[in-house]
């Protein structure tokens, strides 16, 4: 018998093991992580976790707990969502890694990442996940950096947040274990409260603490920043949404909506800001995605019955647009050698495709309408503009510092061509953009389709319940 | 076995308040010294101090599992700043060179050790005058001591810097106060080793970002350690020759770099 923890944090340990030895044949290395990952993901979406079934001649109980490292690891149906995601966007990311190459350690290496991503996922209780983001942050330095020489900004900024977050959370749970000693002594409550806190504005990466986003889009391969970045606020978002249900009582130390709210219009803003004024397409791209990630941050600030499903709806556009951003930097970067508007010049000519998923991809990042992220931008400035109309405005005029940004981009890309000896794109790469571009367009146009999903995200999450410690 | 309490009264030196002073002293100078082998000293002796300091809180051996893991990233750096020749100048001091106007020349004290300096003393003093107000649970006095200050300059050490080796003993610096720490408030073999582990992995993994830090404008050096990933021009030159003679091969094709200025520099 095996049990569903097991499956989900095993297999693709056992794949990277694998793939680490083949990891110089890029298209074996390739196919088989994506194999792993897209399978992993099927498989989460599509066994409920109560579920028994056979899978190579073996049962898999889903819902059977395992006990590894003194840590208990649980699939839960609030986990469900988050696995296939982290699953599913690393099998995307690997795909296309085996035409525009992110490094061969990315992809032994975002096996292994996604096995730690899914312990964040089925770790109780709670406050020893962080522990896991740091290791994983540790791990990830490799990819970021992925063999290449000179600065190493972006690996180690990557790397501080999450270690400086953990101990925050290990701290707070022996308060949370003090509290049953003298249930009438409010303070450990307030001390893990405030605890907690600290340690999510290090995990989340917002205005002031966001020197790592910027720094990682600039230096990393763009697939492996999207993995990261995705993967990373997926989870943290996940943890969140898990204390604030499972310890109802935080919300009597700190308004948390409120909190919420306003390091996202600042995050917003201040980036929205800093856009205008880039040089180059990789900080332009971590701009504009921690605009975006200062506008999920509002959206979950808003609460109510619409925050979280708009929060999720914003999530998903983002993912899309994240995505297809990468992609289009990908093979800039690898055909013009570099991202600044300088060198970049012209390459609009002998990269079409690339270049329309890179400015489609950013522009969708500030909700530009025709691109994914539109619906959810769109419903989130009305609701802010009932209520706050000048947050709404902070909200309109830091989108617009993005759009500015990628214009000026956008000039240089149509302008004279500096390297005549850029190569036109893979077809394979070109044909991933067109695909992700239509969807985009799809999604923008039928926000509806992702109704059923986003009810289904909202649903899951809300079934966690208080942990024991 | 010796157990912690007949460690302490065997050894009065363990509660002395030399020992915390010591491990304050250590955390200073990693931030003020400007050599990158007094600050790998200077870790290496905070981390014997530190497992000196644990003894209090925690059983012998576990203490000087502490010590072992400090040790071996101090070993692992060293080894790392060595091979790509850290904090060597490009045009080093030679009297024939420095009597023709040439050559670097470092001054007896540098304006970098002496802003390093007033920062610590600065840092010095805020953490004097709230001392008062720290509270951390369980922990005696003096250790909460040596917590906040190693903290505070492990902060101070990754704010003055951006290189790889200054943010790492920074990083370990906090991290070594937090589990100063938590070995009070959760002694179990299972968290010590869960951090001691996490220790040694940021240790690799700063080790790895100095080497790729240290290489650059060197592409020999850089070549010899296999740090460009694979020699890249020749080998998609090799594929190109393959590819003339197997039309299927380029779909086996080597993975290209994507950072240009890497074959660039192999190019010169």
């Amino acid at each position: 018998m095996i049990a569903g923890p097991t499956l989900v944090l095993g297999l693709p340990l056992l794949a990277a093991v694998l793939v680490y030895l083949l990891r110089r044949w890029a298209l074996a290395a390739a196919g088989l992580a994506a194999t792993v990952a897209a399978g992993l993901a099927l498989i989460t979406w599509h066994w409920p976790p109560q579920a028994t079934v056979y899978f190579l001649g073996r049962t898999v109980e889903m819902a059977q707990p395992i006990t590894l490292l003194g840590q208990h690891l649980s699939l839960t149906p609030a986990a469900r969502p988050l696995l296939t995601f982290t699953c599913s966007l690393a099998a995307a990311c690997f795909l296309y890694a085996w035409r525009i190459s992110q490094g061969r350690s990315f992809f032994p290496f975002g096996l292994v990442l996604l096995s730690l991503f899914n312990t964040v996922a089925v770790t109780q209780p709670l406050t020893r996940a962080p522990l896991v983001l740091a290791f994983a942050a540790a791990l990830a330095v490799c990819i970021i950096q992925a063999g290449r020489p000179g600065s190493t900004r972006g690996a180690l900024r990557w790397l501080i947040f999450p270690v400086m977050a953990f101990p925050f959370f290990l701290v707070a749970a022996w308060y949370l274990s003090q509290s049953p000693l003298n249930p009438d002594d409010l303070a450990p409550f307030a001390a893990a409260a405030r605890l907690l806190a600290y340690g999510f504005l290090f995990l989340l990466m917002a205005v002031p603490l966001h020197g790592a986003v910027p720094a990682l889009t600039a230096e990393a391969p763009p697939l492996v920043s999207a993995f990261l970045l995705l993967s990373h606020n997926a989870v943290v978002i996940f943890l969140l949404n898990g204390f604030l249900r499972a310890y109802p009582w935080l919300a009597d130390y700190h308004d948390v909506s409120r909190w919420l709210l306003w390091l996202g219009l600042i995050t917003a803003g201040w980036s929205g800001l800093l856009a205008a004024g880039q040089r180059s397409f990789g900080r332009l791209w971590g701009y504009a995605s921690l605009f975006d990630f200062g506008c999920l941050l509002a959206a979950l600030g808003l609460g109510g019955p619409l925050g979280l499903p708009l929060a999720a709806s914003l999530f998903i556009a983002r993912s899309v647009a994240l995505v297809l951003g990468a992609m289009g930097l990908a093979t800039l970067r690898h055909r013009a050698r570099d991202d600044s508007f300088q060198r970049s010049s012209g390459a609009a000519r002998r990269l079409p495709w690339s270049v329309a998923g890179l400015l489609a991809g950013g522009v969708g990042l500030a909700g530009l309408p025709l691109t994914a992220s539109f619906p959810g931008h769109w419903a989130l400035l009305q609701l802010l503009g009932q209520q706050m109309p000048r947050a709404a405005i902070i909200l309109l005029l830091a989108s617009a510092g993005v759009i500015v940004g990628y214009l000026r981009g956008l000039r240089a890309l149509l302008g004279p061509l500096h390297d005549p000896e850029v190569e036109r794109e893979p077809r394979l790469a070109s044909g991933l953009v067109a695909v992700l571009l239509l969807v985009s367009l799809l999604l923008s146009l039928r926000p509806q389709l992702l109704a059923d999903l986003v009810s289904t995200i909202t649903t899951a999450l809300g079934t966690i319940v208080e942990v024991q410690l | 076995m010796l157990m912690t309490s007949e460690a302490l009264t065997q050894f009065p030196l363990l509660t002395s308040p030399w020992i915390v002073i010591g491990v304050g002293l250590c955390a200073a100078l990693l931030v003020i010294l400007a050599d990158w082998r007094l600050s790998l000293l200077a870790f290496a002796a905070q981390s014997v101090l530190l497992a000196l300091l644990s003894t209090r809180l925690l059983p012998l051996e576990w203490a000087v599992l502490r010590m072992l893991v400090g040790g071996l990233i101090a070993v692992i750096w060293f080894i790392s700043a060595r091979r790509v020749r850290w904090g060597q100048r490009q045009a080093p001091a030679r009297w024939w060179l420095l009597r023709r106007g040439r050559g670097e020349r470092w001054p007896l004290l540098s304006t970098v050790t002496l802003l390093r300096l007033l920062a610590v003393v600065l840092a010095g003093l805020v953490f004097f005058r709230l001392q008062e107000r720290l509270i951390l649970p369980v922990l005696p006095s003096d250790l909460v001591l040596a917590c906040t200050w190693l903290w505070l300059m492990g902060f101070l050490a990754m704010g003055l810097s951006d290189e790889p080796l200054r943010a790492g003993l920074g990083l370990l610096t906090i991290t070594a106060g937090f589990q100063l720490l938590y070995a009070t408030l959760e002694p179990t073999a299972l968290v010590i080793g869960l951090l001691g582990s996490l220790d040694l992995l940021l240790g690799l993994a700063v080790a790895y970002l100095m080497v790729a830090h240290g290489v650059a404008g060197r592409p020999r050096l850089a070549r010899q350690l296999g740090i460009l990933p694979e020699t890249l021009l020749s080998a998609a030159k090799r594929n190109e020759r393959k590819a003339s003679i197997f039309p299927l091969l380029p779909l086996f094709r080597w993975p290209r770099q994507p950072e240009g200025d890497v074959a660039e520099e192999v190019k010169k």
